[in-house]
């Protein structure tokens, strides 16, 4: 059964404003349309988003009744923008965690409707999994088979910088030994996590050893112990494999992208990884 | 514990420039000028003190436009007004 994860983000710039009167599209590469899954089913494991500059509200619906029941505001979920230093500051907010998820099913859409102030920002980004997509192979462990693997570990920076429209697309990929090429060819390495200076919205990571797919996660405010983000992820889904995994040979093709409420941040990911002699994506 | 009473207390910002490079395959790097990042605080003497500190994205679009309509506005003034006898 061929398995993924995959994120995805929605937003917009300068929005007009008021009572539910702005509605998401989704970035460049994403989508907020569930595929055709074999199994039917998928669901979201994480959710979070912002407002750049003042509180919001973000109404989630989708056709099936089984994932969200309400056709008109669907779940609400608040976004306190203004926490954390106030405006500006927190970068993203917590909307699903786990082990709350949110089933999702196969032709359905999302939409995200969202009430908050003019000229604001806002970026929503979700995480769903998705059992049985068919042509993905996506390479994923559990922390168990990291440890067993484990031969040493290695942080490396990759400094991407978020989109110049804030709320309108991720900024310009970046490869992962773009900034700092100590990866090593033949060696495996899983990634735990990451580090950043500055708070972000989301922090994507993209390459073909994820079946093209983007994963992440958010790196605001609530966040920022992302350092085993991936651990806990996978901690929290025991019987699921979450930790990412690729080939020191592709670290060019493992390509990092931002997404913020804000113009041109650059948080300057510390990349967290274990490395492994063996796949332990295989083990 | 005393209050410091200050008779003058001006605000002041600061910008913290951040960039970004590119290394292209030819070896020449490129760097890019990033907003980075705004400082508002206050001076005793020549020491400043932040407040508070955030991205420079909005602030620095807005410098600029105010920078452009009063550009706009001494544009419009000089073509409007009537030349000074010399």
């Amino acid at each position: 059964m061929p398995r993924a994860i995959v994120l995805n983000t929605a937003g917009k710039n300068n929005v007009t404003g008021g009572t539910f009167a702005d509605t998401l599209s989704a970035f460049s590469g994403d989508t907020l349309a569930i595929p055709n899954l074999q199994s039917g089913q998928g669901k979201i494991m994480r959710m979070w988003g912002i407002d750049s500059a003042s509180v919001a509200e973000v109404a989630l619906t989708a056709g099936r009744v089984e994932s969200v029941h309400d056709p008109q505001f669907g779940v609400r979920f608040n976004l306190a923008s203004l926490a954390q230093g106030g405006a500006g500051k927190p970068a993203a907010l917590p909307m699903i965690e786990p082990p709350n998820y949110l089933d999702v099913f196969t032709g359905d859409a999302l939409t995200f409707s969202v009430s908050t102030t003019a000229a604001d920002n806002v970026v929503v980004s979700w995480m769903t999994e998705y059992q049985d997509l068919p042509g993905v192979q996506a390479s994923f462990a559990n922390w168990e088979s990291v440890k067993a693997n484990r031969f040493t570990e290695i942080g490396v920076r990759c400094a991407p910088v978020a989109g110049g429209t804030p709320g309108s697309g991720y900024g310009a990929a970046r490869a992962a030994n773009a900034d700092d090429t100590r990866w090593t060819g033949g060696r495996w390495y899983a990634i735990i996590g990451f580090t950043v200076q500055t708070p972000v919205t989301t922090v994507s990571f993209k390459g073909p050893m994820w079946g093209n797919f983007r994963f992440g996660a958010p790196a605001g405010t609530p966040y920022l112990a992302t350092d085993n983000f991936f651990i806990q992820l996978q901690q929290q889904y025991p019987s699921e494999n979450l930790i990412p995994v690729f080939n020191g040979f592709d670290a060019g093709s493992v390509l990092l992208e931002v997404a913020d409420d804000a113009t041109s941040t650059s948080p300057k990911v510390d990349i967290l990884a274990v490395e492994c002699k063996n796949n332990p994506a295989s083990s | 514990m005393t209050d410091d009473a200050f008779d003058t207390l001006a605000l002041y910002g600061r910008h913290i420039p951040d960039s970004t490079s590119e290394k292209a395959p030819d070896g020449s790097v490129t760097i890019t000028e990033l907003p980075g990042f705004y400082q508002v605080g206050f001076k005793v003497g020549d020491a400043f003190f932040p407040l508070t500190t955030f991205k420079a994205g909005e602030i620095l679009a807005a410098k600029a436009a105010v920078a452009e309509a009063g550009d706009a506005a001494a544009a419009s003034s000089s073509q409007t007004e009537p030349s000074v006898p010399q």
